[in-house]
């Protein structure tokens, strides 16, 4: 899992208010070479949610990357080498991702992140309203 | 200017959608982009047809604004067979050869001169025409004032002699009156070498839905797939659309809610990975476990994906699934606890996804996560009746129905490529009234996906009550097994 994918994903248990960013529990990192692509860089920075990449790339042992960032820095080749670094080459391949709220973990494993909970976890934040879920559900259908 | 576009005869309703979309990835449409007013114009090329010709026929004219543009449409694209500058046409060479001496000199005096090199090709619908007769065509272009050498391997300029005659009786189309003959200078055509390098019969790691490669390519075109877009499949399975659209140049990411297809394969060398490997492409930037019915995104995130390109699971073939067991989400049962020693490889319960909520589903997530502009192509089944389909596809505020592509797949059902832009922003209210709306919808029009009648209108056996009318020629007509054939 690269830490673009990271910066997309939230805790989506039922009730969870504030499930991003995830907290990041790191088995084994790797580096995998990515080609560079300035314009892709440019238009993902407008959708990063930078505090959580810095946080992430810490977690992941790089950093290298400032506290902050704003649109300007995109012309510093410097700076672009990095955010391809911290975004695109780094992937953790074991670990976890931990909902901030709850501590339910998502695992990953092979480097994929498994976003779906087993039965009794789903369930945990909204045991109360048990039978009220498949009757709001069943009206999208 | 007008060319004439000769297209591959196959996928007719994939054809000229395939060269529109094309032209606005190339910028055919870029003076029109919008009015005095910022409204978006219509974008849609102008099409005529050859004199007594059928719409499936393969030879169509196009009026596109460059030479350059036409030549990127046809080397992009996977059913032009090639765009033409139309030097002359007529229903008997008599009447070719006074055409084209009739088309202006300084069209065609820049391609005929010492310099370069040409190769003349006679080509023709619907007969063969034996060696002899190809050569005393091209003798028979004497007037024309050819002043280059020939090189048949690799010419500058290339021209094609193309006869059309009778060709009704064994491929659909209507007869055509008479016969046609057109002669023109090949502008671009398509490069058809990708689809044996990327035919899955070669490709190491597949699902029975792989999606066929012909087809992969064709909707990553429909999605204006470019280098450094961003393409998500919800569910991405092997991998075979994602692999179309990389192959493109574009980013890929994808989910499924079958963790053994994404994660696992079939072992270390077979699987989404290693076919994005066996291509030499670059790898997704992200394979992930996910559901469509609950997708994992933060709240904030949106605007994000250049193009979701996907093929439900439609319930024929492969159902879809949603997380939650079917008794739990009635309510009948608790949540399982899962013991400590097995939780590591737990499989949580799945319960049926139906097509209907499926589709409100992808709508919904593409409404959100598409930047404005972005398009949303996906495979929607129909089902057939006495030949014709229902086309009343689903709807959504935010987006706008550019195309719609039928490829019959059997006697009962087919499948419709959907093509959608999106045209207006997502909100919480566009979000509620796009509910409502598709509950609307739902109501008029999908009744039957429901409950796996789908699968039972294209499986079950042919409807009992037919034999009861009597007519036993049309009942005879209808094989009585069609699952083979899906």
């Amino acid at each position: 899992m690269r830490l673009l994918t990271h910066n997309m994903l939230s805790s989506n248990i039922k009730g969870v208010t504030n499930g991003f960013p995830l907290r990041i529990e790191v088995e084994k990192v790797v580096e995998k070479q990515v080609d560079f692509n300035a314009d892709f860089l440019k238009n993902m920075f407008l959708k990063l949610e930078w505090m959580a990449l810095v946080g992430a790339s810490q977690t992941m042992g790089y950093d290298e990357l400032p506290q902050e960032a704003e649109p300007s820095m995109l012309d510093s080749d410097h700076f672009l080498k990095r955010l391809h670094h911290a975004l695109l080459e780094l992937h953790l391949e074991e670990g976890a991702l931990i909902c901030p709220e709850t501590g339910l973990r998502f695992l990953v494993n092979k480097g994929i992140p498994n976003m779906l909970l087993h039965e009794d976890e789903r369930l945990k934040k909204r045991s109360c309203d048990l039978v009220g879920y498949p009757i709001a559900k069943g009206s999208f259908t | 200017m007008w060319y004439l576009c000769v297209f591959y005869h196959r996928l007719l309703d994939y054809r000229k959608p395939e060269v529109e979309s094309l032209a606005e990835l190339f910028g055919a449409f870029k003076d029109s982009n919008s009015d005095n007013n910022g409204n978006p114009q219509k974008k849609s090329l102008e099409w005529r047809l050859p004199q007594d010709h059928h719409p499936d026929s393969p030879f169509h004219f196009v009026n596109l604004p460059s030479e350059v543009i036409a030549r990127s449409i046809a080397n992009r694209s996977i059913l032009v067979k090639g765009i033409y500058e139309l030097w002359g046409e007529g229903s008997s060479y008599e009447e070719l050869e006074e055409a084209v001496k009739g088309y202006p000199d300084e069209r065609k005096l820049p391609y005929l001169t010492s310099e370069s090199t040409f190769k003349i090709t006679v080509d023709s619908f619907g007969k063969v025409i034996s060696f002899q007769e190809q050569n005393d065509r091209i003798r028979g272009f004497s007037y024309i004032p050819f002043k280059g050498r020939v090189n048949l391997r690799n010419p500058e300029h290339k021209f094609w002699l193309m006869e059309t005659d009778d060709y009704g009786s064994n491929n659909g189309l209507p007869p055509v009156v008479q016969r046609r003959i057109f002669f023109g200078r090949e502008v671009g055509a398509a490069d058809r070498k990708l689809l044996p390098t990327y035919q899955l019969k070669s490709r190491t790691y597949l699902g029975p839905t792989a999606m066929d490669a012909e087809m992969a390519f064709l909707m990553a075109n429909q999605a204006l797939v470019t280098p450094g877009k961003l393409v998500f499949d919800p569910f991405v399975g092997t991998g075979s659309i994602l692999i179309a659209a990389a192959h493109f140049g574009a980013m890929t990411m994808g989910a499924d809610i079958d963790i053994r297809v994404v994660r696992d394969g079939r072992g270390p060398d077979c699987n989404v990975w290693s076919n994005f490997k066996q291509y030499g492409l670059p790898m997704p930037i992200s394979l992930l476990r996910a559901d469509n019915n609950l997708p994992p995104w933060r709240p904030g995130l949106k605007e994000v994906f250049d193009a979701i390109i996907c093929d439900p699971p439609y319930g024929v073939r492969a159902g879809g699934r949603k997380s939650g067991g079917r008794k739990l989400l009635k309510g009948v049962v608790g949540p399982y606890t899962v013991p400590d020693d097995k939780r590591t490889d737990h499989i949580p319960s799945t319960a049926a996804y139906s097509l209907v909520e499926c589709v409100h589903d992808l709508l919904d997530l593409a409404a959100r996560m598409l930047v404005m502009g972005g398009r949303l192509v996906f495979f929607y089944p129909v089902l057939r009746e006495d030949d014709s389909i229902d086309s009343n596809f689903p709807e959504h505020p935010c987006f706008k129905l550019v195309a719609s592509c039928e490829q019959i797949l059997s006697f009962r059902y087919s499948r419709v490529l959907l093509t959608m832009v999106k045209t207006g922003s997502y909100t919480e209210e566009i979000a509620e009234s796009a509910r409502i709306k598709h509950l609307e919808f739902k109501e008029n029009h999908l009744k039957w996906l429901e409950d796996g009648n789908l699968h039972s209108a294209v499986f079950s056996p042919a409807d009992p009550q037919l034999g009861e009318t009597g007519d036993t020629k049309f009942k005879e007509s209808k094989p009585k097994y069609r699952g083979k054939y899906v």
